[in-house]
């Protein structure tokens, strides 16, 4: 039990990262480049740990707490996801509120110190950030609540362990349209290609990235990190959620939890090398289109 | 079997949903012959014991035709001959529309069981799409600009029409089934003409321009 | 709502307290005297310390509960015993939460320190409160996106030729129920029965007419119904 809760931590400490490089090689095999090495994030934040920070004259307290709030909320919301079917660390009725809410923390962190650096561009990307997040936001709750629904449980731990498999006999499309919505609103949430390019070098087209031009050595380096765990967090979720793998006993569900978690890594590689960048106008359109998804999903489950 | 129905509306439905959020017309043509093909593929997985094999075969083969080929392919050559490519900004915006249809999606399966209806056998999401694709066709024709798009609307409109008929497959002779396909194919046939003449006559399919004609 | 109330947070404070001043009042704000902040201060603590300890604290509320409305206790201890072992499990998550915050600031104070320079970015060598990021400008795609529910009265007066004197920018998002709706129909009724109340004040052969006619009404209506 203490060796699996020690799993789980490791897991959510250490997996991220190679996430976003095994997404940064998918993209780059597709565009017919060698591309970094697969750990080259771990070095990165390595190097970044090391150095010394440029703090704008401008900036205040909030600047410097931004990644440190925004971190440490990623990484409480980590320890109520449930890793292969095991209930997770922090369990109670109704924790996927206090899940979500804590990912909105980690945005308002981030938002307040790009606001605090007083650039008009750090403040237009907060503003798109915020905006575009809150119009993802149904779209999750919705899906939350499907799941919740299907499973008849109120924690993430219940949604996502065994009862999820009768859940999928019950009401596969509801829980497919959801798993879709999911979806986009983890690529929005994470600020990949469809909504936003994580490659970007101009301010104006920025709308993550721009929010941290400031932020320099470790800040940085928390700001990149706790983006990988988020990232980590929704395909964690998703992949619970449509691949639900119990065989053999809990080490092999684990091995195959972190096997499915590459698959979604390779899975928005391949949607970030294959889709353009949508027009800023169209993207409220796209998040707006799955929260319809998702209500429609909720329909399905409630008639 | 069951799961696989249940599935065709829910795609009839999706489909439905992205017709009111595109903005590009050949993806929209392309969900709309998609939808027709789900329809005739409906057709064949409502088959029961009741049916004529002849008759649903007839009217699933007809569907398809009509729906899936020929007229996306009338549409596609209006579109290549007249060189639109995208709608305007419609009259109501892609959000607020697909929020319409989200909610009439959520009417019509929250009422259609109080409908009174002939038959009680019948597969739980038939009545409801069929509502939430007439609906969705009646957004469309009413919001857009483009006389393409209101073509589509149509369509859309005829094809919840369609799915309504899959109830009374039982009680409808052939003859009028076939009646309705071939009338649709004769009012795509007048549009594209209009739409010609509008195009020719005015350089644009904008049908907001035909309400400031003057003698 | 989660986080459209943290984007009216963030537009608040940011446009508030954070960046450069906006305009020169604000250059010369100052914090409140402490008389001022420490009656917040200890309502902030006490409602933390409700939070954290909600699991001791139900038990006894329940039993305030059932004293007061007569109710048996069985019936409200053990669901007040399991709601407060769920705050306790929350409370545990907020000091997970608050534990590694400081742990992580913690380990930022041991890692590299900082210089002091500008604010990065373009155009922003020598900022004047004119260029800073203004509260509408912050809520302008929400508020354009949800125009159509919002009805936002919106102010544009953008920079004109080299070297403009001003430009202004302002969205003001109305309440649509109670500033369109409701009050417009509130004060059209008040001025209708005003001009009503106006034409009969004073004038008492209006008034007995007016009894007259709905005497006839009523007795109208009597007959009517038989």
């Amino acid at each position: 039990m203490v060796l699996r809760a020690f799993f789980q931590i490791g897991l959510l400490l250490l997996l991220p990262p190679l996430l976003l490089g095994v997404t940064n090689r998918v993209k780059s095999l597709f565009a017919g480049r060698k591309g970094p090495p697969v750990l080259q994030l771990y070095s990165d934040l390595w190097k970044l740990l090391r150095k010394g920070a440029v703090y704008s004259r401008t900036t205040t307290w909030v600047f410097r707490a931004g990644p440190v709030v925004g971190l440490a909320a990623v990484l409480t919301a980590g320890t109520m996801l449930p890793v292969a079917g095991q209930p997770a660390l922090l369990a109670f009725p109704g924790d996927f509120v206090l899940f979500a809410y804590l990912l909105a923390l980690a945005r308002f962190a981030t938002a307040l110190a790009a606001l605090d650096t007083g650039s008009s561009f750090e403040g237009m990307g907060a503003a798109r950030e915020v905006s575009f997040s809150s119009m993802a936001e149904p779209a999750l709750f919705l899906v939350l609540v499907v799941m919740a629904r299907a499973t008849g449980s109120l924690s993430l731990s219940g949604m996502l362990g065994p009862a999820l498999a009768p859940a999928w006999r019950a009401a596969a499309p509801a829980l497919l349209l959801s798993a879709i919505a999911l979806f986009v609103v983890a690529l929005a949430e994470n600020s990949r290609i469809p909504v936003d390019d994580p490659n970007t070098h101009l301010e104006l087209t920025m709308i993550h990235e721009v929010m941290v031009l400031d932020h320099s050595g470790p800040d940085l380096a928390f700001i990149l990190y706790g983006a990988s765990v988020k990232l980590f967090l929704f395909g964690a979720l998703l992949v619970r959620l449509l691949a639900d793998v119990s065989v053999g006993g809990i080490w092999a569900a684990e091995a195959a939890f972190v096997l499915e978690l590459l698959g979604f890594a390779i899975l928005v590689g391949i949607v970030e090398s294959v889709m353009a960048r949508l027009r800023l106008t169209r993207v409220p359109q796209m998040l707006v289109g799955a929260s319809v998804l998702s209500v429609f999903a909720l329909v399905l489950l409630l008639r | 079997m069951g799961a696989w129905t249940d599935m065709a509306f829910i795609l009839v439905v999706v489909l439905d949903l992205f017709l009111l959020a595109s903005s590009r017309l050949g993806a929209a043509i392309r969900a709309v012959a998609l939808q027709g093909a789900m329809l005739s593929v409906l057709a064949l997985l409502l088959t029961s014991s009741g049916h004529s094999l002849r008759h649903v075969l007839v009217v699933a083969g007809g569907a398809f035709l009509i729906k899936a080929v020929l007229i996306p392919w009338l549409m596609f050559r209006a579109i290549r001959e007249m060189a639109i490519r995208r709608e305007m900004e419609p009259l109501v915006g892609y959000v607020p529309s697909m929020i319409l249809g989200g909610v009439g999606v959520v009417l019509s399966f929250a009422f259609s069981r109080g409908l009174p209806l002939p038959t009680n056998e019948m597969h739980p999401f038939l009545v409801p799409t069929a509502l939430a694709t007439v609906w969705t066709g009646l957004l469309l024709v009413v919001s857009r600009r483009k006389a393409v798009t209101q073509v589509l609307g149509f369509l859309v409109l005829e094809n919840g029409v369609f799915v309504f008929g899959l109830l009374l497959t039982e009680f409808m002779p052939v003859m009028v089934e076939a009646g309705v396909l071939l009338d649709l194919l004769a009012a795509v046939f007048v549009m594209g003409i209009v739409m010609f003449q509008i195009n020719r006559e005015f350089a644009s399919l904008d049908t907001d321009a035909l309400s400031s004609l003057r003698d | 709502m989660r986080i459209s109330r943290a984007a009216c947070f963030v537009k608040v404070q940011g446009t508030v307290f954070l960046g450069n001043a906006r305009s020169a009042e604000a250059e010369g704000a100052h914090e409140a005297p402490a008389a001022m902040r420490t009656p917040m201060a200890a309502l902030a603590v006490a409602c933390v310390a409700i939070g954290l300890s909600a699991w001791a604290l139900l038990p006894a509320l329940a039993r305030g509960a059932a004293a007061w409305s007569g109710l048996p206790l069985q019936a409200l201890l053990p669901a007040a015993e399991e709601a407060g072992r769920t705050m306790g499990v929350v409370a545990g998550g907020a000091v997970v939460l608050v534990g590694t915050v400081a742990a992580l600031w913690f380990l930022r104070r041991r890692l590299g320190g900082g210089v002091a320079a500008m604010t990065w970015g373009c155009g922003y060598a020598f900022p004047t409160p004119r260029m800073a990021y203004t509260g509408s400008s912050f809520a302008q795609i929400l508020v354009r996106g949800f125009g159509w529910v919002l009805f936002p009265r919106i102010r544009l007066a953008p920079p004109r030729g080299p070297f403009p004197k001003g430009a202004r920018f302002s969205t003001e998002p109305r309440e649509a129920v109670l500033d369109l709706a409701l009050l417009p129909a509130v004060r059209d009724y008040a001025a209708a029965t005003s001009r009503v109340r106006g034409l009969i004040a004073g004038r008492l052969h209006l008034q007995a007419l007016l009894v007259l006619a709905t005497l006839v009404a009523m007795l109208a209506w009597r007959a009517v119904r038989g």
